[in-house]
């Protein structure tokens, strides 16, 4: 399985998914972790669509985040991608709940900024 | 003469002097601009109010002309297109309408249909004529309605004056391109002041001749006067606090047809702006 948080400048659970600088992409199969550069933060507008587009493209199963805008919703429940609330801001604590069925599915999409 | 009336803060008094502007002239055409919170109708209640739609073109795709090449999704800068699962979606409430994503796709799959985003209304209250624009909540821009509200101005003779939306964003820029003067309104404090800069710099790089009004001011020197000393920007008048001037307005109320008083500081007001704008 792979899953995604969107991370900040400290290393921590970004509080926002588009518009995060960072996206850490973690291979439950091989342990794998790889952070890259979110390029949809710096749109002016539609940064949901931009980073929806992108993390479909990468073929990601997965993603843990605090809050989700309905733009980025829209685009991601074309792709059948799981969306799960993340509770705090530790990355491993949260992959860990995921991986033991503790996590519950974000179901509220904000309307974004 | 299209007189434009702006000001970086809102709230500094845009309507209230646009409105009473107007109906201290003989004969003159209000042009609210201010297309996402529009108020000039609440002081100026037409009669033979007509409406109109405006629209604006959205693109669509024929799905059988479409190969996934994705140089729409690509090209479109405010991200409107995405391609997920052999299909392309349009995001009506992020598309500009600027019809690159028809030009750039090499099938030619995309086609334009239109979207409601809002209405202008037309009308007449004693010698003023007054266009509105209201944009739809949840609409990208309302920059085409008032592309739209200001060829339909051209219609009319005479003093024009545009009330603009606050800030200094594209729906400011729009509201001012067409103008002959600029009026900026601001306020005797440090954000008045502050806030006075950026208008004046937009009006400077548009190469639009301008002088200010500072609205709700007091007697002593304030920042909004230094700054206009200190750039040699003509004060047209100094509108001193008056608690009076805010109990009517705040009730919908025309000042100058409720006060003479009132009528003469605008009309003599009216006369120096007009004489401004002439040099």
């Amino acid at each position: 399985m792979i899953i995604l948080i969107p991370v900040d400048q400290s290393g921590e659970v970004n509080d926002s998914f588009a518009r995060a600088p960072r996206f850490l992409i973690y291979d439950s199969e091989t342990q794998e972790k790889t952070l890259l550069e979110n390029k949809a933060s710096l749109s002016s507008g539609g940064a949901g669509v931009k980073a929806a587009q992108h993390v479909i493209d990468l073929k990601v199963d997965i993603i843990l985040t605090p809050r989700l805008g309905e733009n980025a919703a829209l685009i991601l429940s074309k792709a059948d991608i799981g969306i799960y609330k993340t509770v705090n801001k530790d990355i491993e604590k949260n992959i860990n709940l995921f991986l033991a069925n503790k996590l519950s599915k974000l179901e509220n999409f904000s309307s974004g900024h | 003469m299209k007189i434009a009336i702006l000001s970086g803060k809102g709230g500094t008094g845009k309507t209230f002097l646009a409105v009473n502007l107007a109906a201290s002239a003989k004969y003159s055409t209000i042009i609210d601009c201010d297309v996402e919170e529009p108020n000039v109708h609440l002081f100026l209640k037409t009669e033979n109010t007509s409406t109109k739609n405006v629209s604006v073109k959205i693109p669509y795709v024929l799905e059988q002309l479409c190969d996934g090449q994705r140089k729409c999704v690509d090209f479109c800068r405010y991200n409107a297109l995405a391609y997920i699962d052999n299909q392309l979606i349009v995001m009506d409430n992020l598309c500009h309408s600027c019809g690159g994503c028809l030009l750039v796709c090499p099938n030619k799959a995309l086609k334009e249909k239109n979207k409601v985003i809002g209405e202008i209304s037309s009308g007449k209250i004693k010698q003023i004529n007054v266009l509105s624009g209201f944009l739809k909540p949840g609409e990208a821009t309302g920059v085409p309605i008032i592309k739209e509200l200001l060829d339909d101005s051209n219609a009319f003779e005479g003093l024009k004056f545009i009330d603009c939306p606050p800030g200094s964003s594209c729906s400011v820029i729009e509201s001012i391109k067409s103008a002959d003067f600029c009026l900026l309104v601001t306020e005797p404090t440090i954000l008045g002041a502050f806030n006075l800069k950026t208008i004046y710099e937009l009006t400077k790089l548009f190469n639009k001749p301008c002088a200010v009004v500072i609205n709700k001011s007091e007697k002593k020197t304030n920042p909004a006067q230094l700054f206009c000393r200190q750039n040699k920007i003509t004060i047209l008048e100094n509108i001193l606090f008056d608690r009076t001037m805010n109990d009517i307005s705040s009730i919908g109320k025309v000042l100058v047809w409720e006060n003479k008083r009132y009528l003469k500081l605008f009309t003599n007001l009216l006369n120096n702006l007009v004489l401004e704008a002439r040099k």
